[in-house]
């Protein structure tokens, strides 16, 4: 059985290339940015920079649409609620005797556009890198923390291990699901209880092979000379590239323009009020 | 080095015992998981459990390995062949006696991690000791952690993986590989902390043939090639046809050492422990009309002896 780790989505573009590091900021500055935004030129600037990058990231639309899947549910709720309850002072029309303003539907279409757009760029992070290289980005990154006493190594060793095993444990599950198929154990029959009971025999030999497992893998690490993070050297490193320039400079050239408008509209906004804020 | 100066390991007297079994709960679970087959399933059932388990699972064991070495280690399970291997590395340290290993002792805190990164050590189960995400990273796993710089490290890296023939799978995810390659990139791990011996513990047991071939080859390499001794524990008696010296374990004791050959011809022995002959020598065994006059282990050896009997019976 061949599990995938992560969403990963092999590829040969500027995102891919580029280094965990830089994909992580961008991720982090995106969604600020996101937040930041009011008005439709900004929402408009921020909703092209992300559709480049994606264009750039040669991830096909249909892994987009898939990402956004599970918050479907929530993103319709939210905008509907927007839509119905958002009180402003333009009415646009009626729904019977309820009025339904400009700001209510403009507040609920921001709302949706903010929401995917937080969710698309947080994906493009995990489409364009695997587990291991998020976790290797994470390290670097969290390693000024370890004069604080932060265990940074070892929590990044802890993420890289899990992530090793989760396709061994998949394995492992499948194994003693037949095995316990072959002495009968029914798992698709009866109502939910049934079913969560029904997989307790194959939980309890999981968590016994798991822990069977960590004790011998501690032993081995100890008969390499693990010893914590001390004194310890790097066989991966981490590096920049042309792609993190570009990505870089792009992503400054983004914040800034942002950043302008930001102060620029603030000024001006009696002028184009209405224009702007409310269609 | 005491003694002389060709021994690598030197057991005194060593005496092991792991604890008292009713104090901890965990003992349970580690206690069945060195064994390949039923038999932990057989010593908790069948009344001859805890309380009759010899007390010590090494007994009194003194021994040596000398430097570039082949030496198999045999015996039923639960003699004690495991702990012996692990007191090899000080992952476990004698109550009694004395383990020098490499020239340092065991017990010695200063010293134990040359010792480990002199002493490597491949385990049973594939899928446990390999710890990275990639096989390269996994060579370079004991590298890392004894401080080696990094240009060092790649040269050691693609060296092991060369020699352990795994260079093709340096990117390959661990759980894509096979029994016997896992075991392959293990023993590339050890190798590329430069050893002096390498110890494998039952590294074998769940591999198909061709996976065992591959890996019993490699180690044999390593020691004509490399000159690093191997210290091989197996319950597969055609895997020690070649070894300089067998080590025979029995309830935590050395009952014999010797060559391949003195232990096989040591009928008692091998019935009193039911130990297999390796398939050629069962052939040869199983003639009683004739003494071949030496005791045939392997296929190549008979042929030569046929051979011999045919020309001189045609002169
Ligand atoms: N972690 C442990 N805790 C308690 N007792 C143990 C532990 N490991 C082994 N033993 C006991 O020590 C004795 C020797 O075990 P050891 O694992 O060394 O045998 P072995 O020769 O390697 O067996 P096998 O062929 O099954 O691997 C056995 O009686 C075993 O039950
Ligand atoms: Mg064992």
């Amino acid at each position: 059985m061949k599990v995938s780790l992560g969403r990963y989505v092999p590829a040969k573009s500027l995102f891919h290339l580029a280094d965990p590091r830089t994909k992580i900021i961008w991720t982090i500055v995106m969604m600020v940015f996101v937040l930041m935004c009011r008005n439709w030129i900004e929402y408009t600037i921020a909703g092209v920079f992300i559709v480049g990058c994606f264009i750039a990231s040669r991830i096909s639309f249909k892994f987009i649409l898939q990402s956004l899947r599970p918050i479907l549910v929530i993103l319709i709720i939210t905008s509907l609620f927007n839509f119905l309850f958002y009180h402003g002072a333009h009415v646009a029309f009626f729904i019977g005797s309820k009025p339904i303003y400009f700001e209510s539907i403009s507040m609920s279409i921001k709302t949706v556009l903010r929401v995917t757009m937080l969710v698309v760029s947080a994906s493009l992070l995990t489409y364009t890198s695997t587990p291991v290289a998020i976790t290797d980005g994470l390290e670097s990154l969290m390693r000024p923390l370890t004069v604080l006493h932060v265990p940074v190594h070892e929590i990044a060793l802890m993420m890289s291990i899990a992530l090793r095993f989760i396709p061994t444990f998949a394995d492992e599950t499948d194994k003693i699901i037949k095995a316990q198929a072959a002495r009968g154990a029914e798992f698709d029959s009866g109502n939910v209880f049934k079913k969560i009971k029904s997989y307790i025999p194959v939980l309890i030999p999981l968590f016994i092979a798991a822990f069977r497992s960590a004790e011998e893998m501690s032993t081995a690490m100890e008969a390499r000379c693990y010893r914590g993070g001390k004194g310890r050297t790097r066989y991966k490193v981490l590096k920049f590239s042309a792609s993190d320039v570009i990505i870089t400079v792009l992503t400054v050239i983004f914040f800034t323009s942002i950043i302008l408008l930001h102060i620029y509209i603030r000024k001006d906004i009696s002028v184009s009020h209405i224009f702007i804020n409310n269609f | 080095m005491k003694e002389n100066d060709k021994s690598f390991i030197i057991f005194d007297d060593v005496t092991f015992s792991y604890g008292d079994p009713e104090n901890n709960s965990s003992e349970e679970l580690d206690g069945t998981s060195g064994n390949s087959s039923g038999d932990s399933f057989a010593s908790t059932f069948d009344g001859s459990s805890y309380s009759e388990r010899p007390k010590e699972a090494v007994k009194n064991v003194s021994f040596t390995v000398d430097k570039g070495e082949f030496v198999a280690v045999i015996g039923s399970n639960g003699s004690g062949k495991s702990t012996v291997a692990k007191l090899m590395n000080g992952l476990l340290l004698p109550q009694s006696g004395t383990v020098i290993s490499a020239g340092y002792n065991t017990a010695n805190e200063d010293t134990i991690w040359e010792v480990r990164r002199l002493v490597g050590m491949v385990f049973q189960n594939p899928d446990n000791q390999i710890i990275s995400t990639s096989v390269e990273e996994d060579v370079a796993f004991g590298p890392e952690n004894i401080g080696v710089p990094r240009d060092d490290m790649i040269k050691r890296v693609d060296e092991a993986m060369k020699v352990c023939g795994v260079m093709d799978l340096r990117k390959c995810e661990p759980h894509l590989l096979s029994g016997g390659q896992k075991q392959r990139v293990s023993i590339a791990g050890i190798l590329a902390m430069r050893p002096s011996c390498i110890l494998l513990d039952e590294s074998t047991a769940m591999l198909d043939p061709k996976g065992r071939k591959s890996v019993l080859e490699t180690v044999k390499k390593l020691n004509k090639e490399e000159h690093i001794t191997i210290v091989l524990i197996t319950h597969h008696m055609d895997e020690i046809i070649e070894a300089d010296k067998v080590i025979v374990m029995d309830k935590g004791s050395v009952v014999k050492t010797g060559k391949p050959s003195e232990i096989f011809s040591d009928k008692k022995l091998l019935s009193d422990l039911s130990l297999e002959l390796p398939p050629a020598a069962s052939v040869f065994d199983s003639v009683d009309e004739f003494d071949f006059g030496e005791t045939v282990l392997s296929p190549s050896r008979g042929t030569e002896v046929l051979l011999n009997l045919y020309k001189r019976s045609i002169s």
